[in-house]
């Protein structure tokens, strides 16, 4: 890790999560992004602060039938399934490159088990060149009703603690705002060892074609994501930020470094674009260059800077 | 060219030059409403004025923000994308089948093997006439029209079978759905080459989100339209 945009002459953009350090706020999030190679041409992600890998769950998953995807105004629907090669496919065919790339690297880990969690953990455990894990806790927990393990703070404990119980590496928790109390499964995280939660993940969402009469998605439902869904990430990094002691990593339809500003006066210690990066790829960075330009013209030295800032 | 039928012209940047097939995509506006990217076909390319074409139906806020954009206009574009078309194989004769708005693609693809020395042979069909662009389509197509206001009466299908196609044909085809899907089963039952170029909704339109995938017949199950695609051979396909 250099100095390139980890410093400008007197700005420290390094970001603190458990044992990492991420070398500056910005990152790109899982499930927009592949395992890297797809946007290799596109973007120099050296210059990045992390990236967010695609899930990787036990088994292969092709993923759920087309159409997979709607637009929604400023939004997106997406029903892609957790499509992923598996953990052992992931080290086969996706890991060699990815540990290439200068950036660090989350993978983002989902099951429908606890014991589907922990296997692709121990199974990663071993591998070089993973700087954390990211626990989607979105998926149903099959032997538990078929509630999703991100509802119920009492399983997001217990499934946190079990991982952290595997690994010293980072520990992020991914929230869902489809939840009564965000807060209540942010504490959860934490008293489960989290290093950092991020939110948010996607809302539920519908498209109806009137014309044929059935709903657009092959799922019925699908996740919400892009700028509409701003707002709701705003307030949920806000409230969630002062419920926990641990980084939040705010995240939900950041297309601009004034979007990723919000974020980060809300309480927010990083910040991951998703979506954006499918409109333009230049994004991400453009964003970076952003934030230094503000943190430059309001004299702050270093990210935590930021946390005193609002005034509310 | 033809009701709410536009081609666009554009200079092409880059050396990375577009083949028949491929596609790129375009930020339509500068403004989260409508948010995506939207992926167009080649229509053609020239290689000395360094200038690619596409040809679009407006029919959504998209396309109409397009039709307005007047000459000198900049554009955003990503591309080009996806896996184009093969050639036949040497002594084969290419057939090429349009329908509606996908005969872009195959507009480039006929220029492209004519160059190259083919004998391509061009079908097109529409519902009805005012659908049909006369003036774009090279000498000697076969026109159709599911209403038999232009040309003949019927589908391109139909038209290819009274033809007569030939035992040497590599067929190829852009069009609707339920086109594709008829025209791949001929190729099956008459055992001949068959790529298809298909249309898919896409978000990041480079492979990474995997939204754009169609259902496959191998072990993959499922294939992105924006890499694998968006040219298949019909019979990977699963029609549904």
């Amino acid at each position: 890790m250099g100095l390139g945009d980890g410093m400008t002459a007197k700005i420290d953009l390094s970001v603190k999560i458990g044992p990492i350090l991420l070398p500056n706020p910005v990152g790109v999030a899982s499930g927009t992004f592949g395992y890297g190679m797809e946007y290799d041409k596109l973007m120099d992600l050296s210059r990045l602060g992390a990236l967010y890998t695609k899930v990787v769950t036990l088994e292969a998953r092709p993923g759920n039938p087309p159409p997979r995807l709607a637009e929604t105004p400023s939004g997106m629907l997406n029903t892609i399934g957790l499509a992923n090669p598996g953990l052992a496919g992931f080290i086969a065919s996706k890991l060699t490159e990815l540990r290439l790339y200068a950036c660090p690297i989350i993978v983002n880990v989902a099951g429908n088990s606890e014991e589907d969690y922990l296997g692709v953990v121990e199974g990663l455990e071993g591998q070089e060149g993973i700087s954390g894990y990211e626990l989607n806790l979105s998926c149903p927990n099959v032997k538990h009703g078929g509630l999703a393990f991100g509802t119920d703070p009492g399983q997001v404990e217990r499934i946190t603690a079990a991982v952290r119980s595997r690994t010293k590496r980072a520990l992020i928790v991914k929230l869902t705002p489809n939840v009564t109390d965000i807060c209540a499964i942010a504490r959860a995280a934490e008293a489960g060892g989290a290093d950092a939660v991020s939110c948010i993940n996607t809302l539920v969402g519908m498209v109806i074609d009137v014309r044929a009469k059935r709903p657009v998605l092959s799922m019925k439902t699908g996740g919400l994501s892009g700028p509409a869904v701003r707002p709701v990430g705003v307030a949920a990094v806000y409230r969630v930020s002062r419920a926990v002691g641990i980084p939040v990593i705010g995240l939900g339809g950041i297309m601009c470094a004034q979007d990723a500003l919000q974020y980060l006066l809300a309480g927010a210690s990083a910040i991951q674009v998703g979506t954006g990066t499918f409109v333009d790829p230049g994004i991400p960075l453009k964003t970076l260059e952003g934030i230094i330009s503000y943190m430059e013209a309001e004299g702050l030295e270093r990210m935590s800077d930021f946390k005193t800032l609002l005034r509310d | 060219m033809a009701d709410n039928t536009f081609e666009m012209e554009f200079s092409w940047p880059s050396d990375d030059v577009p083949l028949p097939g491929q596609f790129f995509s375009l930020r339509c506006a500068d403004s989260t409403d409508p948010l995506l990217r939207r992926p167009f076909a080649f229509s053609g390319f020239n290689a000395h004025s360094a200038r690619a074409s596409f040809i679009y139906l407006r029919r959504g806020r998209s396309t109409t923000l397009l039709s307005q954009l007047g000459v000198g206009a900049q554009i955003d574009i990503l591309g080009p994308l996806g896996k184009g078309f093969s050639p036949p194989a040497a002594g084969r004769m290419p057939l090429l089948a349009a329908g509606g708005i996908g005969f872009g693609p195959i507009l480039f693809l006929y220029d492209h093997l004519m160059s190259q020395g083919f004998s391509p042979r061009l079908f097109y069909g529409a519902r009805t006439a005012s659908l049909v662009p006369r003036d774009r389509l090279p000498q000697g197509s076969i026109i159709c029209s599911d209403d038999g206001s232009s040309g003949r009466a019927g589908t391109v299908l139909d038209a290819m079978v009274a033809e007569g196609i030939p035992e040497s044909a590599s067929l190829y085809a852009c069009g609707p759905g339920p086109m594709l899907k008829a025209l791949a089963a001929k190729a099956g039952q008459l055992a001949l080459p068959c790529q298809v170029a298909i249309e898919q909704h896409m978000a990041c339109g480079v492979g990474a989100c995997m939204g754009c995938s169609v259902k496959v017949k191998d072990e993959r199950k499922f294939a992105r339209a924006c890499v694998e695609g968006p040219v298949f051979n019909a019979e990977e396909l699963i029609w549904d």
